[in-house]
């Protein structure tokens, strides 16, 4: 499996407090990458980093072999697309609409979609099960069906690399399971997958591999069910030192 | 289908704007003086074919351009605005453009200059005004938009400030009411020659900012999640808002202050079409020029004395807002 997107011995700080401290990894094609840490770790900095959204102050992320500053942003819109935690423009936009900003990369300048722009808005729909949701307004939909239409825009943003923050935030159980089975038939296709995520018990079953995030450090990064075991769930998720003792 | 209605309307408003005032022409003394100048048909060589002419030519069409000009600039300008700053409530003078093109026509005004003087200065005074607003937020932080917003209302105030200073010194006499006038905003002073300037200039910021109508769509989703999906958010946001300020600055320049039509026409556009730019943008020009075509010729037949063309388009301006009100809070997230 090719590395595709790499952390060259990075560093990160904000206001002078180092959030990130020499983190070096490579995320591969068609590995689920689940990122755990608990609150404040680092863990939105570092996919950040990772989507070229903000600039390490050490060392460097390699896309495709090439630092990241050097492609850009339609570039990098082309190689990895990125799924936030649903939230509401003002406009009632169509899911169609919001999945079809997806293509904005290909096709920026209107008048509109070409016809294979549409046609891959519409497999994206297809693919997530949400095609009666296409002419709906996205401000009318509930959290499990926003997430999905923004992982059809995702798809349907051709990327072979998904960086997801915290994806099942919202999910039910049986959406749950769907969102992951979706993931993993991605990564069999090819893509890499990087997801932050709140739920080790599930991601232990679901995901390859596991980075553990604690105070801005790597602590541990293996295939998922050997880091995320109960000595070392209860050391990262632990009171940190700065904390009062007991 | 809809561009070919707009069309249809829009010409029918202009002929029947070309007939109406104090000189009532016929709507085909109105065409045959079109096609006749057009080469179309012979012209008839009669007196009153020569007073049609005139009046058609001389005063009325020029005047019927200034209003489309003027109405679909501010609109669009408005509309481009509110997606640059996410927001629905903002109107082109939002970085100080008004204040300042204001204060460079009342500067004309005080120096003495001539129309085409105080057009310029006007036209001037909006780019350093929005200038001055970008500035300031990059003396901070230029990537904010919130910066930019508290940089627009500096601007803002310093232009207002220098305009009643202005207003202060002028000679009470002859300047004021000039300076008054002005910023009441008035189509009167639309030549051929001055609407000849502004038509391209128009078209091309019509034609450029609709073109970005779908990145603007992206940028609607927040700025990171923007440069996520591919868009060169600090360039978007600062060739538009440039173009939005050319196109707001160009109006003053021309006709005074008439600012409003630039907030309410893009709601109404949205009710039409729905809310993607790529429509909304020249959705919003076409309805903005009608808007305030219709507003000058209330201004114009009223009464016997015109009435500021600023004055009628605020107060219809308000009317439709109110109008359109109940059906905007549907469109809105709650």
């Amino acid at each position: 499996m090719s590395v595709v997107l790499c952390m060259d011995h990075v560093s990160f700080s904000h206001a002078g407090r180092i959030v990130l401290h020499d983190l070096s990894f490579g995320i591969r094609a068609g590995e689920m990458t689940a990122l755990l840490g608990h609150n404040g770790a680092g863990k939105t900095t570092l996919l950040r980093l990772l989507l070229g959204l903000a600039r390490p102050g050490a060392g460097q992320v390699l896309l495709e072999g090439q630092p990241m500053q050097a492609w850009s942003r339609r570039e990098v819109a082309r190689r990895i697309a990125y799924v936030p935690q649903g939230h509401v423009p003002l406009f009632p936009y169509s899911v169609r609409d919001i999945v079809g900003m997806g293509r904005l990369a290909e096709t920026p300048f209107a008048p509109g979609l070409h016809r294979h722009d549409r046609d891959e808005v519409t497999h994206a729909l297809h693919a997530l099960g949400i095609i009666h949701l296409a002419d709906r307004p996205y401000t009318e939909l509930s959290g499990g069906e926003r997430q999905a239409a923004l992982l059809a825009r995702a798809l349907a943003q051709g990327a072979r690399t998904l960086i997801l923050d915290e994806p099942e935030t919202g999910l039910d159980y049986g959406q749950k399971q769907r969102l992951y089975a979706l993931l993993q038939k991605l990564a069999t296709q090819g893509h890499a997958i990087v997801a932050t995520t709140h739920d080790p018990l599930a991601a232990a079953r679901v995901f390859d591999r596991a980075i553990a995030l604690r105070q801005g450090r790597i602590m541990a990064d293996g295939p998922a069910a050997d880091v995320l075991e109960p000595s070392m769930l209860e050391r990262l998720y632990a009171p940190r030192e700065t904390s009062i003792q007991e | 289908m809809i561009a070919a209605l707009a069309t249809i309307v829009l010409v029918g408003l202009a002929v029947f704007s070309a007939c109406i005032g104090r000189f009532a022409v016929q709507p085909a003394q109105v065409l045959h003086a079109l096609a006749a100048s057009l080469g179309l048909v012979a012209s008839a060589d009669t007196p009153q074919a020569h007073m049609v002419h005139s009046v058609v030519f001389g005063a009325r069409l020029p005047r019927i351009g200034g209003a489309l000009c003027v109405g679909a600039a501010l609109s669009v300008a408005g509309a481009a605005y509110q997606a640059v700053f996410r927001n629905p409530l903002v109107s082109p003078g939002l970085l100080g453009v008004l204040a300042g093109a204001g204060t460079g026509a009342a500067l004309g005004i005080v120096w003495g200059l001539g129309p085409a003087g105080v057009g310029g200065l006007s036209f001037l005074g909006g780019l350093l005004a929005v200038a001055c607003g970008v500035g300031v937020a990059h003396l901070f932080d230029a990537a904010s938009m919130l910066m930019l917003v508290f940089g627009g209302l500096i601007s803002s105030a310093l232009f207002t400030a220098l305009l009643s200073l202005l207003k202060y010194v002028a000679d009470p006499q002859n300047q004021l009411p000039d300076i008054v006038f002005w910023l009441l905003g008035s189509l009167t002073q639309v030549t051929p020659r001055a609407l000849g300037v502004m038509v391209g200039p128009v078209v091309v910021g019509i034609v450029l900012l609709s073109a970005c109508g779908r990145m603007l769509d992206g940028l609607a989703m927040g700025d990171e999640e923007a440069r996520t999906l591919g868009i060169p958010v600090v360039a978007l946001r600062y060739g538009v808002i440039g173009a939005a300020t050319v196109l707001a600055a160009l109006t003053v320049s021309v006709a005074g202050m008439i600012g409003w039509v630039g907030l309410v026409v893009p709601h109404v556009a949205r009710l039409l079409v729905g809310p993607c730019n790529m429509r909304v943008l020249p959705t919003s020009a076409c309805l903005g020029g009608m808007f305030l075509l219709v507003c000058d010729d209330l201004a114009r037949t009223l009464s016997v004395e015109e009435i500021p063309v600023g004055l009628i388009a605020d107060l219809l301006g308000v009317a439709l807002f109110v109008a359109v009100l109940p059906l905007l809070r549907r469109g809105w997230r709650a």
